[in-house]
This record gives C-alpha cells, sequence and structure tokens, in this order.
C-alpha cells in the first residue's frame, strides 16, 4: 500500500471515528432526558365551551422589542391542542395574522387585552372574524431561557487521530408561558393559564460526551396544551 | 482501489467543505413577497405607481464580520408588495412606464424608492434575533408635474405657528423605516439556517412597509393607528382633498 492510500485510509478512519462520535452526541441529545418539573395554574374569570366548526385561533404576543415568544413554541402548542383526545380546531398564528393583515403585526397588533374592544370596532376586522368562525383567541406570553451554565467539555484529538472529549457541562433552563384566553363573541377575558418548566441538563464527557437534556420547552408546550383544551372545553382541574 | 479511495476523500473533502462554508461563508438571501391583500376599503379615486430601475433592480450587499458578505435581491420584490398594497388602498393602480408622460385621469402618481438598508446578525447585536432595516421614501408626483410638499401639507393640517413654518424644511418625500426580525433559536436545529433566517426578517420587512403605507392611507377610526404623525396627516390630508365627489 502506497503513501497515498495509507493517508487516505487514515483520513477515512479518523472521519469514521469523529461521526461515530457525533452521532453517540446526538443520540444521546434525542433519547436521554434531563429532569424536568413543571408548574401549571388557571384563572378562570368566565364559563366557556365551543361548538363544532368554530376555531381558536393560538397567538404569539408579538413586538418589535427583543424578547418575543419563539415560533417554535406557538407551533408546538397550535399542533398539540389540534390533536389527541379533546382536540380543538386550531388556526396558526400565521393563517391569522395573514387573514386580518395588517392589524395584528407586530408593530400594530394589540398590546393588551385592553386594547381588543377598538379592533373589534373596525367593521373589517369583525367582517372576517365572522367568516373564519372564530370563536377565542389565545395569547401567549414568555420564552425560554438559560438561566445557569458552569463547566466546560473540551474536545481534541489524541494520538493516533482519535477524536475524544472530557468535562463535565450542566445548565439550569426555564419556560415560562402564559395563555390570555379572549372570547371574541361576548368580548371578554375568560380566564389566564401558565406553564412554567425548570429543567436541569448536564454533559459528561470521558471519550464521548453523552447529553442529558432537559426539554423545558417541550414538557411547557404539553401542559399549556392539556390545560388548553380542557379550559376551553370548560372543563376545571377541580372536576377530574 | 485508488481511484475509489480518491472519490471517498474528495467526497469528504466537499462534505467538510460545504459545511464549512454554511458557517462562514458569503450569504445570498432570497426572500418572498409574503405581503396579504389589506383588509381596508379602497379609497375612491385612481393612482398611478411609477417603478424605477433603480428599486426594481434593487440588490443590497453587506459585508459582516466572521461572514463574509450578506447579498439580498430586494428588488425583485418591489413590484409584488407595493402592487398588493396600493392594489388594496385605492379604486384603481395605473402602471406608469415613464415619469415623461404622467397620466391625468390619477391623483397622483406614486414613486417608491429604497434609500437605505441595514442588516444586523445575531454575531453583531449580540442577541437572538437577524434584523433588517429597510428605509422606503415614497414620492407624490401630482398630474401638474409639481411633487406633493409633505411639510406644507402638514403644516396646512393644523400647524399654523408662522415661525415653525417659516423653519420647516420643504420635504418632498414620505419617508417609511420598515424593519424585520426573525429569531435564530427558531433556525438552528442542527446548523443555523443564517440564510432562512435573514429571508424571513426580510419578508417581515416587507409586511411592515406595508403596514406602514395602509396605516398612513386608511380612512379608520379605530383600531389605533401607529407611526409618524406628521407624515400621517400629510398623507391624510391628500386623501381627504382626492376623496371629495
Amino acid at each position: 500500500m502506497g503513501y497515498g492510500e495509507q493517508s487516505t485510509m487514515k483520513l477515512l478512519k479518523t472521519s469514521f471515528r469523529t461521526i461515530v462520535l457525533a452521532g453517540v452526541f446526538f443520540l444521546g441529545y434525542l433519547v436521554l432526558p434531563g429532569c424536568v418539573s413543571t408548574t401549571q395554574q388557571q384563572f378562570r374569570e368566565a364559563d366557556t365551551g365551543i361548538e363544532e366548526g368554530e376555531v381558536i385561533a393560538v397567538l404569539r404576543r408579538k413586538s418589535n422589542t427583543r424578547n418575543e415568544t419563539e415560533e417554535s413554541f406557538i407551533e408546538c402548542l397550535t399542533n398539540k391542542t389540534s390533536s389527541g383526545q379533546g382536540a380543538i380546531e386550531v388556526m396558526s398564528d400565521r393563517e391569522f395574522v395573514d387573514a386580518l393583515f395588517p392589524w395584528f403585526e407586530p408593530r400594530s397588533a394589540p398590546r393588551n387585552v385592553d386594547e381588543m374592544p377598538r379592533y373589534f370596532a373596525n367593521e373589517n376586522i369583525r367582517e372576517t372574524l365572522e367568516q373564519i368562525d372564530a370563536r377565542y383567541i389565545v395569547w401567549v406570553n414568555g420564552t425560554t431561557q438559560r438561566t445557569d451554565q458552569s463547566g466546560s467539555v473540551q474536545c481534541a484529538v489524541a494520538t493516533g487521530g482519535i477524536p475524544a472529549c472530557f468535562g463535565f457541562l450542566t445548565w439550569e433552563a426555564s419556560s415560562d408561558y402564559e395563555a390570555t384566553i379572549w372570547d371574541i363573541d361576548r368580548g371578554i377575558t375568560v380566564g389566564r393559564l401558565s406553564a412554567e418548566s425548570k429543567g436541569m441538563s448536564f454533559v459528561p464527557a470521558i471519550g464521548v460526551p453523552i447529553p442529558f437534556v432537559a426539554r423545558t420547552q417541550a414538557s411547557a408546550c404539553a401542559s399549556l396544551a392539556e390545560q388548553l383544551k380542557d379550559f376551553i372545553a370548560g372543563k376545571d382541574p377541580v372536576d377530574e | 482501489m485508488r481511484i475509489r479511495l480518491s472519490l471517498i476523500s474528495l467526497a469528504i473533502s466537499v462534505l467538510g467543505l460545504s459545511l464549512l462554508s454554511a458557517c462562514a461563508g458569503n450569504i445570498n438571501v432570497t426572500a418572498d413577497a409574503n405581503v396579504p391583500t389589506p383588509i381596508v376599503d379602497p379609497h375612491p379615486f385612481p393612482v398611478g405607481v411609477y417603478y424605477s430601475p433603480e428599486l426594481v433592480e434593487y440588490v443590497h450587499e453587506q459585508k459582516v464580520a466572521d461572514r463574509g458578505s450578506i447579498t439580498i435581491d430586494l428588488g425583485k420584490n418591489q413590484k409584488t408588495v407595493f402592487d398588493r398594497t396600493f392594489g388594496q388602498m385605492f379604486q384603481e393602480v395605473v402602471n406608469v412606464e415613464s415619469l415623461d408622460e404622467l397620466p391625468q385621469n390619477v391623483a397622483g402618481v406614486l414613486v417608491p424608492s429604497i434609500v437605505a438598508v441595514q442588516l444586523m446578525t445575531p454575531q453583531q447585536s449580540r442577541n437572538d434575533y437577524y434584523e433588517i432595516w429597510i428605509r422606503y421614501s415614497i414620492e407624490i408626483i401630482l398630474p401638474d408635474g409639481t411633487k406633493l410638499d409633505f411639510a406644507s401639507q402638514a403644516s396646512r393640517g393644523g400647524r399654523t405657528d408662522p415661525e415653525n413654518r417659516e423653519s420647516q424644511r420643504s420635504q418632498l418625500a414620505w419617508m417609511i423605516a420598515a424593519y424585520g426580525k426573525a429569531n435564530k433559536q427558531d433556525y438552528s436545529s442542527f446548523m443555523e439556517k443564517a440564510d432562512s433566517a435573514l429571508a424571513e426578517a426580510t419578508q417581515n420587512a416587507y409586511r411592515d412597509a406595508a403596514l406602514l403605507i395602509v396605516v398612513s392611507l386608511a380612512n379608520i377610526v379605530d383600531p389605533p393607528r401607529r407611526g409618524d404623525p406628521k407624515i400621517k396627516a400629510a398623507v391624510r390630508e391628500w386623501v381627504t382633498e382626492n376623496s371629495q365627489p
């Protein structure tokens, strides 16, 4: 075997080991969950119910300031609320803001629920809402943030071209979301729901890094979706 | 055997290079003009609109540290953005081919242009957002060939202080500062997709431009308008004058 082939074989082996290492890391990321605890709260201000054919719109509070609810969270909440047991037909944020353009854009959207009556006073907005048969608007506010991080993992290529990682990395994440539910027909706020998930993720690495990631956002999403379905259907936590 | 190994190593090199270029190479952004039709009542008079070659061929290129350069073809979407917005705001929109021959059966010819563009990446701003600002100017050329003076129109709309009027500069264009942003967290499942995030930020800026035009032109009481009150007053006065039967 010539020198060229030897170096190519070496390159292939190193690449293969790197791919295996990356594969183990991502498999761990997908499979191994970290610890997550979720707290949920509910305040009901009026009774609720939904008829066949009526939809709810799940919207994220928008502003041109920096901390805005992630689109991925709204997509998750929309998907989970519109599927499974007690599913409700949900109009996505994008469909709703497109249908009512330009009155629910970051610059023009209501800044709080007190402004909503002025929006429904507009004839074009009212007619569009009637056409799409929207019964409730669910305003979602909140974000996921890393609150604390310590340690480190360092990776290097050791003798023989074997990549290896050593160290211990840990961080805390907090997903804090609140949903305010507005009844379009009655023009009132009917309740507020919240889900707060906290979790610690860690990545020990002795040769191969194995991540245990706390999926706080997914947990908060699942919790809020279940609460939302029960709330709209008129069920209270004490009923169960 | 030698040829096969060479091909495999070449493939690995190409893969590596493409991964590296995704991290730090030049970025070309293609954004769609995703501007819905606004839900407003049109004004009962026709206008013309003129798209200059500078506008429809506008390409923004900006050097960004650690990124190379970012190029956005803004020009190709401008006609769609303005046609959809003006098309719903007025009874009829006449496409004007040249400003040398102004149509006489319209209240004015709208001439949009891009004055400045600025981009900001999360690496530059140290936050989670790709941001873009597009500054437009819109001139309104009246059938007699004069340009609508927004400063004097605004002064007629209630600002009558003579000292202020003397110090007022003539303002021959309606300025619109459109802003769009996209959260990098929504584009970072495996590798950060900067081009897709910048495309979304650009689409949001187009929507913001359409919104600013609508709130300035629409004849509504509710919902609350948000924008530049001085320019809004001037544009609304022009609208009111032309809406008289």
